[in-house]
């Protein structure tokens, strides 16, 4: 069943491999390239933190780190993107093409059919999404070292496990429109459009009704660094919703992580069980 | 060939199928298969027999009525239903990338039982090369490919929707052949939908006539030839021991009229201007008929 995968969605695969590794290789690349510059040192810090100016020689390198912004929120849309890609066709191609006649004629267990359809794309989509997150992992704590990750929303979403489940919902989901639509075009479309509302929801829905940890008081956060999530252009400090209080996870961080993983993982399940309903009740034909 | 517990081969019990709110497919069919053979079932364009097998593979759902497959509902039972069957489509549902090999690998991996061995003897005893992609093959040779499949299910119910569309007349009978041999071989059911009345003639036990949604007639073919005039001339009126079916032809173009008579009429003195119809006149005297009583619309 892989060899039927790899031949009628191989180009979708290679991108998606392509996209994930490669964001991952940059990302690590870059990660290695900010640690050169020993970011984070505490003479820099306090350089930064008094605001006497910029002659901090990490300057240089805090530049470049808001230039990675690009790469490291590229990997907020992307699992969607790859998810929904590659989910999509999985049954709308067979029954685009009439091909699906042939594994439906030969057995009455679809949903075993569409498992072991499944199951190769799947795993392509996990290799591509845990390469560029783990690469995506280290860029975002070679840019911030002075942030706990596990205790910050910076870059929230773009590493560890977030962008593995997020492209496994999003390849759930779109299976289920490719199976209920049953056209390749369409199902790509509609896919991309609900993954891409989805993945929208899910970072604005953040921090999922976990109250903040720390109420950072601003004359503190300015001497001392703490709280720092993001940098305005004029070097203030801001937080992840620009205009609010800040808000810090601190120890409720894996709180956080927990609901977004379950929000996510219900959704995955909510987009198998309607993938398998449509599959198991639908004619092969468009 | 009925199974020892009772149940049909095939069976279609008050079968309706409606698609939309008022495109009648299918209206109140019964039919019961249960001796092995081939069955040829015939009838025009949108006369519902691709519709029919469907419903057997459990590809449509019934709009009323039921069917089942060797006693299992198709669309309940699709599992247990669908191991009694090997089901050609009109058009070969083959991957044009993978290799008529692959096609075998993926039948077997499906398939529980299936007889790959079967299929490749079958395609190389018509020259089908195994290592060719589907993408490339004449569409005779995909039809051969995608019967090869069907075969090697070693089902005991084919289901065969027009295959030979398609094909032309050296790999028809290719086909046919091919059909002919292994239902008798291995004591299986083909129901083989088609539009040539030929070629049911040359490989069918039994015919089943469609027109739009209704069964026109079931008999054997040797009922059919024995129970139908042919009468030239004028149209005969409807009698006790016959019924007019419809206009047909003679091979000279000379106007004539299908009549279906009673089991007292033939036992007892033919009428001495009609004579035994081709096939082909049966069935078009069917068609005509169905088609002067609106059933087309």
């Amino acid at each position: 069943m892989a060899h039927v995968a790899w031949r009628t969605t191989r180009i979708e695969m290679i991108l998606v491999l392509v996209v994930g590794i490669g964001i991952g290789i940059a990302a690590v690349i870059d990660a290695l390239g900010l640690s050169a510059f020993e970011l984070g040192s505490p003479a820099c810090l306090a350089v930064l933190a008094g605001r006497d100016g910029w002659s901090c020689p990490e300057l240089e390198a805090l530049g470049r780190a808001t230039s990675d912004d690009i790469l490291v929120g590229i990997l907020i849309i992307v699992p969607w993107l790859a998810g929904g890609l590659l989910g999509s066709q999985v049954v709308a191609r067979e029954i685009d093409r009439g091909t699906i006649v042939l594994p439906w004629s030969l057995s009455g267990a679809r949903v075993r059919w569409l498992v072991r359809r499944a199951a190769f794309p799947l795993v392509v989509l996990l290799v591509s999404m845990v390469v560029a997150s783990v690469g995506e992992s280290l860029l975002v704590a070679a840019r911030r070292p002075w942030l706990d990750p596990w205790a910050s929303l910076a870059d929230f979403g773009t590493w560890g496990l977030t962008p593995v489940l997020a492209g496994v919902t999003a390849f759930a989901v779109a299976t289920a429109v490719g199976a209920a639509t049953g056209r390749q075009v369409l199902s790509l479309v509609v896919s991309l459009v609900i993954c891409t509302l989805l993945a929208l929801a899910i970072r604005h829905a953040a921090p999922y009704g976990v109250p903040s940890d720390t109420w950072i008081d601003w004359e503190v956060a300015e001497r001392t660094g703490a709280g720092f999530v993001d940098w305005e252009l004029d070097a203030r400090p801001a937080t992840w919703q620009t205009g609010q209080l800040p808000y810090v996870p601190g120890d409720r961080m894996i709180e956080v992580l927990a609901r977004q993983s379950a929000i996510l993982s219900a959704t995955t399940l909510l987009g198998v069980g309607a993938a398998a309903v449509a599959v198991r009740r639908r004619r092969p034909t468009p | 060939m009925r199974r020892p517990d009772g149940s049909r081969v095939l069976l279609a019990e008050g079968l309706s199928k409606r698609f939309g709110r008022d495109v009648w497919a299918l209206r109140d069919i019964s039919i019961s298969i249960d001796s092995p053979g081939v069955i040829g079932l015939v009838g025009p364009n949108a006369a519902g027999k691709s519709t029919l097998m469907k419903t057997w593979m459990g590809f449509e759902r019934p709009t009323k009525g039921s069917v089942a497959v060797c006693g299992d509902d198709p669309t309940r039972r699709s599992e247990q239903a669908l191991q009694h069957l090997g089901y050609v489509p009109q058009v070969p549902a083959l991957y044009r990338e993978l290799s008529v090999s692959r096609h075998l690998d993926l039948a077997a991996a499906i398939r529980p039982g299936f007889d790959r061995a079967h299929a490749e003897r079958r395609l190389d005893d018509l020259g089908v090369p195994l290592s060719a992609r589907a993408g490339h093959l004449s569409g005779g040779q995909a039809a051969q490919v995608s019967l090869a499949i069907a075969l090697g299910t070693r089902a005991r119910v084919l289901l065969l929707d027009e295959p030979l569309a398609s094909l032309d007349p050296l790999a028809r009978r290719e086909m046919l052949d091919v059909l002919a041999r292994d239902t008798t071989e291995h004591g299986s059911t083909a129901l083989l939908s088609s539009h040539v009345v030929a070629d049911v003639e040359r490989v069918c036990d039994r015919l089943i006539i469609l027109g739009v949604g209704r069964i026109l007639l079931d008999a054997t073919i040797t009922e059919t030839r024995a129970r139908h005039r042919l009468v030239l001339g004028e149209r005969p009126a409807d009698g006790a021991d016959s019924r007019v079916i419809g206009s047909a032809e003679t091979a000279d173009r000379v106007p004539a009229w299908v009549i279906l008579v009673t089991d007292r009429a033939l036992s007892g003195q033919d009428h001495p201007s009609t004579q035994e119809p081709t096939l082909e006149q049966v069935v078009l005297a069917y068609l005509a008929s169905a088609s002067r009583r609106g059933d087309w619309q």
